[in-house]
């Protein structure tokens, strides 16, 4: 009786502890976003005099102001925003329609296909080859060109492969026995078995697509068809440094570390919102093709 | 079944097509080595204003811009530069950061802009691309225009390939480099002078960091920081000691490394000094420019060196947390154990190339395009603007308009028109006696100053192994600088370098590439 109660005493200590340690932990990951959060409403100043640490004294929109006082910012956003949705679209269809048919075992040549495929997940283009490709196929300074060279990934391939290679060759049998087609069967029975999969591919892609950033600054000649990450770079590196000893940064303007943060709030914060609402899928999809039947 | 086949094609026809590509980009390589060296032939110059009857030319630029935002299609800027030029241009801007890989990417892929900037000119495949013959070569041809002529000849030296001219240099000024901005206000308060030597300096920082004239716990003298493979923001220091610019200094006609010097054992012992003396930040290792520059605003420092055009932002800043009082002023010259030393620039900040596909009529026209941006009238333009709508004309200096404040991209065009300005690392905006004042620290700094030896040379072992003996080298002054290590280690360390053939081999490369520029001359 005794020794029972010291041991629930004891639990119930250990895991005050415990969850006391985890807030710490979760705090302290915390921490940077909510530091990046109140310096981009806190005045330049205030920051400038390390005054700040957890509550600015005055709330300021001005970084925001600063941010949105032309149209470049917004413009930026929805190139990046058009990459995230359109590109992730596009993407998911070619992986999910080509891991299909490589899952199936009646596809004579699965092997050599294969192969090359997992010969991409090992070797890159180099950079200047790459541009040669895409300059060729007409696609320099067409946004277009920061989603077809990426279209597919080889790994996701493989990844998705092992999720289909789960679903039974009879459930397909049967489809095709009630005269659905092979289109048919891959949008009606496939696809909707394989949900979990799509959406944690989908969330990859789609940040991805978000960070858009080398692509962009290869293939994009006109700022207007900069994604975002390019426009954020330029605002929070500085190019003095960047650049080693040789530079004019005369003839840089940097922008206050409010207006830095500002940007990196407007940056995240929309594929961070993404997260919560793939979270359930994304769970279960991360587990994909890790234990086979 | 069927999949399979299209499988298959699909694959086949990528194969083959990258095959061809590849094949392509080959050729296109080979057609511009086989081009010959031009002919250049010296007509007279034809002014861009003669040529309003003629229609615009049509000028494609790859440039880097340093403002918040490139120009937007339409700027009344860009307008006004295409009217008076007689041009329509084309403009790729591309940020700072990114530049070298998207030169590098244009350049390999064949098809250049007419104007081409290429900032890092001493990369290897854009000098042999030069010497292939991929752009013009304008050692003559430049000779016609008046402007660019103007540039000094240093600018113009250190753009050389094997003794030719391949690319309209964009001209830097040469004085007013990052030297020490001292608080004067800090100086009258404790009744010091502007420190001259070394020594002085030293002790300014000693009576900063004792006195604490803003009043602030852990003031140091002087603020700066490092870099993981250089002296950074303390480089000066070093160089005041070595008396040159960087890491080579002329001796006899021949190149030495300063980093066997006993002055640069000299400059270490200095600084290890000031470290144990609390002069200078204790985190100077860690600092970034921004923070470094921080404990100035915040009354902590009052030594950063930077260049004095810094001035008025940096006065700006130090009012706006209360400080009106402040002042400071750009020290032209430290005497060290090697004399009187100013640092001085080189000159410029890349060129740009045209390629040699571009006919030599339009050659000339893109010259002349350069020539009127480096002329009094391209320059106000490209820097102020238009009188009466970006800037107004105020005894003799110029007030911008709230409309060039507010104009995220103002100024876009001083990337491309460049005019040679002594005074142009001064600050904008100075009150006139100031401004006569820092005038005359830029002429005493021209005096004396020196500029580093190797600048525009190459060394071939430098580019492959010489970053890892920088950072090397300035691993160990940092220890040295904090105490972990003693002086002596640095001797040791020394001595290994002497014996060390690949180190000692970039010495011998960046000599001989310096004897042969100066037999050239």
């Amino acid at each position: 009786m005794k020794s029972n109660l010291s041991e629930s005493t004891f639990e119930r200590w250990f895991y005050a502890a415990n969850a006391v340690i985890l807030i710490v932990v979760a705090l302290i990951c915390l921490f940077p976003f909510y530091y990046v959060f109140v310096v981009s409403f806190a005045s330049p100043e205030e920051v400038r005099q390390g005054g700040l640490l957890l509550f600015p004294k005055t709330w300021t929109l001005d970084a925001y102001r600063y941010l949105l006082s032309t149209n470049t910012f917004l413009k930026a956003t929805g190139v990046s925003a058009f990459l995230a949705v359109v590109g992730t679209f596009c993407s998911l269809l070619i992986t999910s329609m080509l891991s299909y048919g490589l899952s199936r075992k009646r596809l004579k040549g699965r092997r050599p296909m294969m192969l090359m495929i997992l010969l991409t997940t090992l070797f890159n283009p180099g950079i200047i080859p790459g541009y040669l490709v895409v300059r060729d196929l007409g696609m320099i300074n067409s946004i277009w060109s920061l989603i077809i060279p990426v279209l597919t990934s080889g790994w996701y391939v493989l990844l998705m492969k092992g999720f289909f290679d789960s679903i039974p060759a009879s459930l397909e049998e049967a489809a095709l026995i009630d005269g659905s087609n092979e289109i048919g069967v891959w949008l009606r029975i496939i696809l909707p078995l394989s949900l979990p999969s799509l959406a944690a591919f989908g969330l990859f892609y789609a940040v991805g697509y978000w960070n858009t950033f080398f692509t962009a600054v290869l293939y994009i000649n006109t700022p207007d068809k900069w994604p975002l990450q390019i426009l954020l770079q330029n605002l929070l590196i500085d190019s003095s440094t960047a650049m080693g000893a040789v530079s004019d940064s005369s003839l840089q303007d940097v922008p206050s570390q409010s207006k830095k943060m500002a940007a990196i709030i407007v940056s995240t914060v929309p594929i961070l919102l993404v997260y919560p609402f793939l979270q359930k899928h994304f769970a279960k999809g991360a587990m994909v093709g890790s234990v086979k039947e | 079944m069927s999949m399979k086949k299209k499988g298959m094609g699909l694959l086949a026809a990528m194969l083959a097509s990258t095959a061809l590509l590849s094949a392509c980009g080959g050729n296109e390589n080979k057609t511009s080595e086989g081009t010959g060296t031009p002919e250049p032939s010296s007509t007279a110059q034809a002014s861009a204003s003669a040529q309003s009857e003629q229609p615009a030319t049509e000028i494609s630029i790859l440039s880097i811009f340093y403002q918040k935002e490139p120009p937007a299609a339409g700027n009344e800027i860009l307008k006004e530069v295409e009217k008076r030029t007689n041009t329509k241009l084309n403009i790729t801007w591309v940020t700072p950061n990114n530049f070298n890989e998207k030169v590098n990417v244009t350049l390999a892929s064949g098809k250049l802009p007419d104007l081409t900037l290429v900032t890092d000119t001493a990369n290897a495949a854009f000098r042999s691309m030069a010497k292939q013959g991929a752009f013009w070569d304008l050692t003559e041809l430049i000779k016609d225009y008046p402007n660019l002529m103007k540039f000094p000849d240093v600018t113009f030296t250190n753009n050389l390939i094997e003794g030719r001219l391949y690319g309209v240099p964009r001209v830097r000024p040469t004085e007013g480099n990052a030297q020490p901005l001292i608080r004067t206000d800090w100086l009258e308060k404790l009744g010091l002078s502007m420190p001259r030597t070394m020594d002085e300096l030293y002790a300014v920082m000693k009576a900063f960091k004792d006195n604490a004239p803003d009043g602030k716990e852990n003031t140091v003298g002087l603020s700066g920081y490092v870099n993981q493979d250089n002296m950074g923001q303390l480089g000066f220091i070093e160089d005041a000691f070595n008396g040159t610019a960087g890491k080579y200094k002329v001796v006899d006609g021949k190149l030495a490394d300063v980093t066997f010097e006993p002055s640069e054992r000299q400059a270490l012992e200095w600084l290890r000094n000031a470290y144990a003396d609390k002069l200078i930040p204790q985190d100077f290792a860690l600092l970034k420019h921004d923070q470094a520059k921080d404990l100035i605003f915040s009354g902590k420092a009052g030594i950063f060196p930077d260049k004095p055009n810094q001035i008025p932002g940096m006065l700006q800043e130090l009012k706006k947390s209360g400080q009106a009082q402040a002042d400071l002023e750009w020290v032209s010259y430290l005497e060290g154990p090697n004399g009187k030393f100013a640092s001085k620039g080189n000159g410029h900040f890349g060129m740009f190339v045209i390629p040699r596909n571009v006919p030599e009529d339009k050659v000339k026209k893109l010259l002349a395009f350069l020539d009127y941006g480096a002329s009094d009238e391209g320059h106000e333009l490209a820097s102020y603007g238009r009188p009466g709508v970006e800037h107004n004309l105020k005894d003799n200096s110029y007030e911008l308009t709230e409309k060039a404040k507010n104009d995220p991209s103002f100024q876009f065009m001083q990337n491309i028109f460049m005019k040679f300005d002594k005074y142009a690392n001064l600050g904008t905006g100075l009150p006139a006696d100031k401004l006569a004042k820092e005038r005359k620290l830029i002429d005493e700094a021209a005096e004396v100053s020196v500029t580093s030896p190797t600048n525009g040379l190459i060394s071939e072992t430098a580019t492959t192994s010489g970053s890892d003996y920088s950072k090397k080298i300035q691993d160990m002054k940092t220890k040295v600088i904090m105490g972990d290590k003693k002086l002596e280690d640095w001797d040791k360390f020394v001595e290994q370098l002497k014996a060390d053939k690949t180190y000692l081999k970039i010495l011998e490369e960046f000599d001989a590439a310096y004897q042969a520029r100066a037999n050239a001359k």
